[in-house]
């Protein structure tokens, strides 16, 4: 049997506090194929961050992966050594963070922390990663790269880090590329054309992407499935028109009408009341009735399961 | 492309510019720090006194009075006391009969020399120390070396000093007690001295450490999948190189402090004991005319941090 | 500028804030749990207790001479007395009640020293922080002035000009040691300024005194304890420094730096006399350093995040 390109089964992580400890990620599944973009949508503190640098393996304590499997390409990376790790990351799997302006290091050069790539996955002397540290500038479409590689961090723009984050992060056509919110922090032109070059480069290449953010508007530009995550917890799965033709669980409703329609004149905007419960004091019964509209009586006691609501499509919900 | 701002510093007229104007900024300091002396010296305590032995007849007294012009109003006094710092007079010691100023000067070679061989070893001990505290964090190991820099901290300098030369000196005998000569001598005070300056600076570069180990781009290192050693050596350390150098530069006035103990204990012929003797013996113009140098120097130790800073961030622009 | 893992963690300091904070048996359920800070609190009570009954814990008077006694080694060697746990000195005297004895003067300079400073510093860098412009420009340059003198040094000259005593020891301690407070209140107060409730009570009208008094004082007293406590450490070495130049405390008054320096002369034979007042400073400081670190971390959640533990 083929695999997938990568298979998240019943992922746990977890947070070790003083005051107890917080499950970050609670059970999470999801799978991506190749060539195929994954969204992972949640508010802030719902896990989607977390998740993601569980499968690089970078938890940072005191987080600790704590249970479940991370299959990519049919191997368990939660049991590999750290050495084939360290192999996999930047090589096949790749990441490109939210911050580009605190992402590259300010004291080395753009040719420096990019060739660092090619210098320590593909063996490359100095010249020959320069070589493919301005090939790579220019596939991202930064102009000048002969000059830009020279150049500190600062020197740059938000926009222009972001580009160099990911042709870092594409430096060796990765398998899996996981972009954790990679235009939030850039002004709304600059997000286009970064998610303009994520799509063609995604085309291109056959790259399967993780694609996390809270921001509905880049899902429907950018994704072909999406997870929507509550408290550490999948509570929706489905194709992104499915999702967006026909939304099930209550609290994807309610992400989907905070979000403002261009077409319609802008009365109010219906947000979710209410937030994200404290990790430590989870709600008994299903994690999101405090805050649902169709809350009943059984919500409060029993904890739903994510069951298929149809092919494809799957919901955390009592009431579907 | 707007987005881009050209290579501006580095540029040497930027940089001289920088220079100009911080050695412009010392003479307000170096001004005011005339006035703390003056005022220690003219008004707080009896001049004549401080100058001449307690043996001296009233006479003497007289004469000395009329001699340094301390019959007359405050300001006169304060203006002649400046006109003759601004000559290079810094008064002469009556116990060597000769300026003050040449004196001092004399004495700093020893003192450099223990300076540097004192911060040499206290950098050996507190980067590997600092770096190894970081990274292993909250392990028995920070533990230890947490504890063993606040014990650093806790043992008077003068302390340790005669307890390494019990110990080295008297009991094993393979250091001599004090003097200044042969490499041997040097060990002991620039211990006693790097010691303090270890534990203090240990603390720093670990707590500098942990800010930066926590940084985003140390998580995109550890993404490209780099070994950790590279992440910690290459691009931690080169960070915190910024804050560590600068402390490191600016720990020169506790150096100087630290040498007044360590040079009397040693006996080590330098600044800080010419310091201490004059002080014993009253020789009031060595006391002086020390102050100055010793600012000078911290102001000068300061400037090179505040340089090496700008050197090793590349952020930084020179204004 | 926070990453996800930031907010998350952000999210939940705050939540524990939220749980914990405002009562009382926070304070000694920290204080329970930092192992650190529970030795230097018992460090510290165990000190001030013995300053406070030297006179009824001290086997021996510490000032009297006893010549036939002399150089005593510790009970625990040959020749050793037990009347003489840690043996005499130079002129017969037991080694043990002048430690005892000597703790009164570590405290008493290390404690009134720093209060000294605390009101100068603290006057000082309040107003260059509340007023600004030339008066603050004047205190400033002062500092930058007394930064680079060397403070050991700034102390010995004080000292040689005014005649060494307690009374001028703590002078000279608090007159040099105010920099640190005038620096950091005033950086405190610079940024008090800026916050609304300081600008609001300015545009009602309030008086400056009521101003300083009822916003900015409050919110500066937990920095002003935490450089306190690091200052009395600060202080006590430096005491016993000058103390074993000469320049400290005078005898007949028993001070540990002065035991060190008469100990210093018999360092090759009686290695007993110079060595444990120097364990009873390392100890006391020792122990502020403790207390001073749990105290920090107590008043201080930020600087817990970003360094000790």
């Amino acid at each position: 049997m083929q695999h997938k390109l990568l298979e998240v089964t019943n992922l746990q992580t977890h947070f070790k506090t003083e005051d107890g400890v917080v499950p970050s990620v609670n059970g999470v599944s999801f799978s991506v194929s190749r060539g195929e973009t994954l969204a992972i949508v949640g508010e802030s503190g719902c896990g989607k961050s977390v998740t993601s640098l569980s499968i690089m393996r970078l938890v940072a304590s005191p987080g600790e992966v704590v249970g479940g499997e991370i299959l990519f390409e049919g191997q368990d990376l939660l049991k590999l050594g750290k050495k084939e790790m360290r192999k996999l990351r930047g090589n096949k799997i790749s990441m490109i963070f939210q911050e580009p302006m605190s992402s590259l290091n300010p004291v080395f050069t753009i040719e420096n922390q990019l060739g660092e790539v090619f210098r320590i996955h593909e063996r490359l002397d100095k010249k020959q990663a320069r070589q493919k540290s301005i090939a790579m500038l220019e596939r991202v479409g930064i102009p000048n790269p002969e000059r830009v590689v020279g150049y500190f961090p600062h020197q740059l723009s938000g926009g222009m880090r972001q580009r160099v984050m990911i042709a870092m992060a594409l430096a060796c056509n990765p398998a899996l590329l996981i972009a954790d919110e990679p235009t939030t922090a850039l002004d709304v032109t600059i997000q286009a054309q970064i998610l303009e070059l994520m799509k063609s480069l995604n085309k291109a290449y056959q790259t399967g992407v993780i694609l996390i953010t809270h921001d509905l508007g880049v899902v429907a530009e950018m994704a072909d499935r999406v997870v929507v995550m509550y408290a550490g917890e999948v509570v929706e799965d489905a194709s992104v028109f499915d999702l967006f033709a026909n939304p099930q669980h209550p609290y994807t409703t309610g992400l989907m009408k905070s979000l403002p329609k261009m077409d319609e004149q802008l009365e109010e905007l219906d947000s979710i009341t209410g937030s994200v419960p404290n990790p430590l004091e989870m709600p008994k019964g299903c994690a999101f009735h405090p805050r649902c509209p169709k809350a009943t009586v059984e919500c409060t006691q029993i904890k739903p399961q994510l069951e298929e609501y149809r092919a494809n499509h799957l919901v955390r919900c009592l009431h579907t | 492309m707007s987005s881009f701002s050209p290579l501006h510093h580095r540029g040497g007229e930027v940089v001289r510019n920088y220079l100009i104007k911080s050695v412009l900024q010392i003479i307000p300091v170096l001004l005011l720090i005339s006035l703390i002396v003056f005022i220690l010296v003219r008004v707080t305590g009896d001049p004549v006194a401080l100058m001449l032995p307690e043996t001296a007849s009233d006479e003497d007294r007289m004469v000395l009075t009329r001699a340094l012009g301390l019959d007359q109003p405050i300001y006169v006094q304060y203006i002649k006391f400046m006109g003759d710092l601004l000559q290079g007079d810094f008064g002469t010691s009556y116990r060597y009969n000769l300026p003050a100023l040449p004196i001092i000067l004399e004495r700093l070679p020893a003192s450099f020399e223990l300076a540097i061989a004192s911060m040499i070893i206290a950098t050996l001990i507190s980067v590997p120390l600092g770096i190894l505290s970081a990274v292993k964090r909250n392990s028995y190991l920070d533990i230890f070396i947490t504890g063993a820099s606040a014990l650093g901290k806790a043992i008077p300098h003068f302390w340790l000093g005669i307890m390494l030369i019990l110990l080295f000196a008297v009991r094993m005998k393979i250091a001599p007690v004090s003097g200044r000569g042969t490499f041997e001598h040097l060990i002991l005070p620039a211990l006693t001295l790097g010691v303090g300056i270890a534990a203090e600076t240990t603390r720093l570069i670990r707590s500098s450490m942990l800010d930066i180990l926590g940084q985003d781009y140390i998580r995109t290192a550890r993404s490209k999948g780099l070994i950790e050693t590279l992440v910690v050596c290459k691009h931690a350390f080169r960070n915190s190189l910024i804050p560590v150098v600068t402390i490191m530069a600016l720990q020169s006035s506790a150096l100087i402090g630290g040498a007044l103990i360590s040079e009397t204990i040693f006996a080590w012929p330098g600044m800080g004991l010419l310091i201490v003797q004059a002080v014993n013996g009253r020789d009031m113009a060595i006391v002086q005319a020390s102050i100055f140098v010793v600012a000078f120097i911290v102001i000068l130790g300061n400037l090179i941090a505040d340089i090496l800073y700008r050197l090793l961030d590349p952020r930084i622009k020179y204004k | 500028m926070t990453t996800p893992i930031q907010t998350e963690t952000a999210q939940i300091v705050t939540v524990r804030k939220r749980k914990k904070s405002g009562s009382l048996s926070r304070f000694f359920r920290l204080l329970w749990k930092s192992k650190v800070g529970t030795i230097g609190l018992l460090i510290m009570a165990a000190i001030v207790f013995v300053a406070v009954f030297a006179g009824a814990i001290a086997p021996h008077d510490p000032v009297k001479t006893n010549v036939s006694k002399r150089l005593l080694p510790p009970m625990w060697l040959e020749k050793g007395n037990s009347d003489y746990p840690l043996g005499t000195d130079n002129l017969g005297r037991d080694v043990l009640s002048r430690i005892i004895y000597g703790s009164q003067v570590s405290l008493i300079v290390g404690i009134f020293a720093v209060m000294l400073a605390g009101a100068i510093g603290g006057l000082l860098g309040l107003v260059s922080g509340y007023y600004g412009g030339w008066i603050d420009a004047i205190i400033m340059r002062t500092v930058d002035a007394f930064l680079a003198i060397p403070s050991m040094l700034l102390m010995l000259i004080i000292l040689f000009v005014m005649g060494p005593s307690l009374g001028t020891l703590i002078f000279t301690l608090g007159i040099t040691n105010w920099v640190k407070y005038a620096r950091i209140i005033r950086g405190e107060v610079l940024s008090m300024k800026e916050r609304d409730f300081v600008k609001a009570s300015r545009t009602v009208g309030a008086s400056d005194a009521r101003i300083i008094f009822t916003h900015i004082l409050p919110n500066v007293t937990s920095s002003f304890i935490v450089v306190s406590t690091i200052s009395v450490a600060a202080a006590i070495i430096s005491e016993a420094s000058l103390s074993f130049l000469g320049l400290g405390v005078q005898p007949p008054t028993v001070s540990w730096g002065g035991m060190l320096s008469d100990g210093r002369q018999y360092l090759a034979t009686s290695w007993w006399v110079a060595t444990f007042p120097g364990i009873a400073i390392t100890i006391t400081v020792l122990g502020i350093i403790f207390l001073g670190d749990w105290i920090r971390d107590v008043l201080d959640p930020k600087m817990k995040a970003k360094g000790s533990k």
